[in-house]
């Protein structure tokens, strides 16, 4: 006898249950993981007990469906032609955010052309990678960064013993960053910079705005009077600047000082890299940009108080025909899909 | 005799274009039932299902192929959640200190060895409360938080926590039962 009090096989499954349910739960603390390990190593009859918790809920994965459980009817996720869409705008925006520290980084960084001024290279990189409408692509940097690039968008690479420079010059990249603590990897769009802190992050260029999301990791995106110089000085500190972290979300208009951080909701960042386009809250502008990069017809907007309204919507890119009637249903628009040639969206009278 | 060989060979590529014809459509709507349209694409794991039986050494000594394919189809699906899996390989570590406590995978073989596991844990799945069911599920298959799966359906997080609680020690208590009716029934 250890003097332990030895505790009924009730007992031990009620605790065993209690600690499984919470460290199922999905959110979980570091505290709570310490009190959890506590429990488990204290005794061998502890962790017997646990295991069968975990044992039937990692059967579930076979059990669940042979029981034939129907979360789609139960919830009522109705089977229409989009419910696949409502499906993906109903999963986790992000279940991998607690676990951006893990990972290295991922953003998505995007420039759509201003409906104004759509040639505005804004400095003479010449486009080491560039996509055509409709293609995705996927190239490896000298690094190992991997960067999807959207369709139509192009960049440009410089590769410094000190600094990574990408220069997104059109479109959408997504990138997946390894980590390099001797040289910090730079995104920049127009007058924005991103300074990586190795991530996986989306950049996008539209209607004269860049859009930095996050999907894992940390990145800082700033608006430096004078980027190749801030780049070689590898110093950012002295820069105002906007910190974001997985789910979060800027969109920096042009010589605009940088707005508030918003947070992602359902929209994950570089989901177009599946075939998904997703907005939340976005511009007619902005939506419209994309198109053109997606679809094999031109896509114009007549006036810029069309531009400006705002939708939460998600399609894929082989359903765009379906999205122009979407759009019609929703926003007070006429859509003029002529047999051939440009697609006009006008407002309606 | 290399006639025979490749007369062997030409029967299981009849066989495996059969087996394609047969279950392709059937087990990527199976798949996508239970797991959505992903990513990751039910049509690219089910293929991928089909390269692994294709690869096997011996694919005639698979007794039941189209739950061999649906299984090798869901482990895919399930790597795929990455959170699932970060949380999966904490707890095994946690556990693996004790050979003994090693926990197991759900594979073809296993399906058929814990036959009467399964269906002690199908049967106690079914007679629980629906909003057990589908916590539960939600939970595993789905990889959700609690809060992610409040947000779905509005219920709270202690509820949510209750539920989870009271559906999986139904099914444990259901699994230990059967092994006390088993062990007097042998005795």
């Amino acid at each position: 006898m250890t003097g332990m009090s030895v505790k009924t096989e009730e007992q031990l499954e009620t605790e065993a249950a209690e600690w499984f349910t919470t460290i199922r739960s999905g959110d979980v603390t570091r505290e709570t993981r310490e009190a959890f390990e506590t429990w488990l190593h204290a005794d061998r009859a502890h962790k017997l007990a646990y295991r069968e918790f975990e044992q039937v809920y990692r059967d579930l994965d076979f059990v669940a469906v042979e029981a034939g459980v129907d979360v789609e009817s139960v919830l009522g996720r109705r089977n229409t032609p989009w419910s696949h869409l409502r499906d993906w705008m109903r999963r986790p925006a992000l279940a991998g955010s607690a676990l951006a520290a893990i990972a290295v980084a991922a953003v998505s960084i995007a420039i759509i052309p201003s409906l104004t001024d759509p040639q505005q290279s804004t400095m003479a990189v010449v486009p080491d990678f560039a996509t055509e409408v409709a293609e995705i692509r996927e190239v490896v940097l000298e690094d190992d960064t991997i960067v999807t690039l959207g369709a139509k968008s192009q960049i440009g690479t410089e590769f410094t013993s000190t600094a990574r420079t990408v220069t997104l010059l059109a479109g959408e990249a997504f990138f997946e960053v390894t980590k390099d603590p001797h040289r910090p990897f730079f995104v920049s769009a127009q007058d924005t910079l991103v300074r990586v802190v190795g991530t996986k992050f989306d950049v996008k260029r539209s209607a004269d705005i860049v859009h930095v999301s996050v999907l894992e990791g940390v990145v800082e995106v700033m608006k430096p009077n004078d980027i190749p110089a801030a780049i070689e000085a590898a110093d950012t500190s002295n820069i105002d600047k906007q910190v974001l972290t997985a789910g979060e979300r800027v969109s920096a208009a042009r010589r605009v000082a940088l707005p508030q951080v918003k947070q992602l909701g359902q929209a994950e960042p570089g989901a177009w890299r599946a075939g998904r386009l997703a907005y939340e809250d976005a511009s007619l502008a902005e939506i419209v940009a994309d198109l053109n990069r997606y679809y094999d017809r031109p896509v114009r907007i007549a006036s810029s108080d069309v531009g400006d309204l705002r939708s939460t919507v998600a399609f894929r890119t082989e359903d765009i025909e379906q999205v122009f009637e979407v759009m019609a249903a929703i926003h007070p628009i006429v859509v003029e899909r002529p047999a051939a040639g440009e697609i006009v969206i006008r407002r309606k009278h | 005799m290399p006639d025979d060989a490749a007369a062997v060979d030409a029967q299981a590529r009849v066989s495996l274009d059969a087996l394609y014809r047969d279950h392709f459509a059937s087990l990527v709507a199976n798949i996508r039932r239970s797991f959505g349209s992903g990513p990751p694409e039910p049509e690219d794991v089910v293929q991928s299902a089909f390269a692994k039986y294709a690869a096997l050494d011996n694919p005639d000594t698979v007794k039941d192929p189209r739950a061999f394919l649906f299984i090798v189809a869901r482990n895919l699906v399930l790597d795929h959640k990455r959170s699932r899996k970060i949380a999966d390989a904490y707890i095994a570590e946690q556990i693996a200190f004790d050979r003994e406590l090693i926990l197991e995978e759900i594979t073809p073989e296993r399906v058929v060895v814990a036959k009467e596991r399964f269906d002690t844990l199908i049967e106690a799945m079914r007679a629980l409360p629906l909003k057990q069911q589908v916590i539960l599920t939600m939970s595993r298959l789905e990889g959700k938080s609690y809060r992610e799966i409040g947000k779905e359906t509005g219920w709270s997080a202690g509820d949510i926590s209750r539920n989870m609680n009271a559906g999986i020690a139904a099914l444990v208590i259901a699994l230990k039962r059967a092994e006390r009716v088993k062990k007097k029934t042998s005795e």
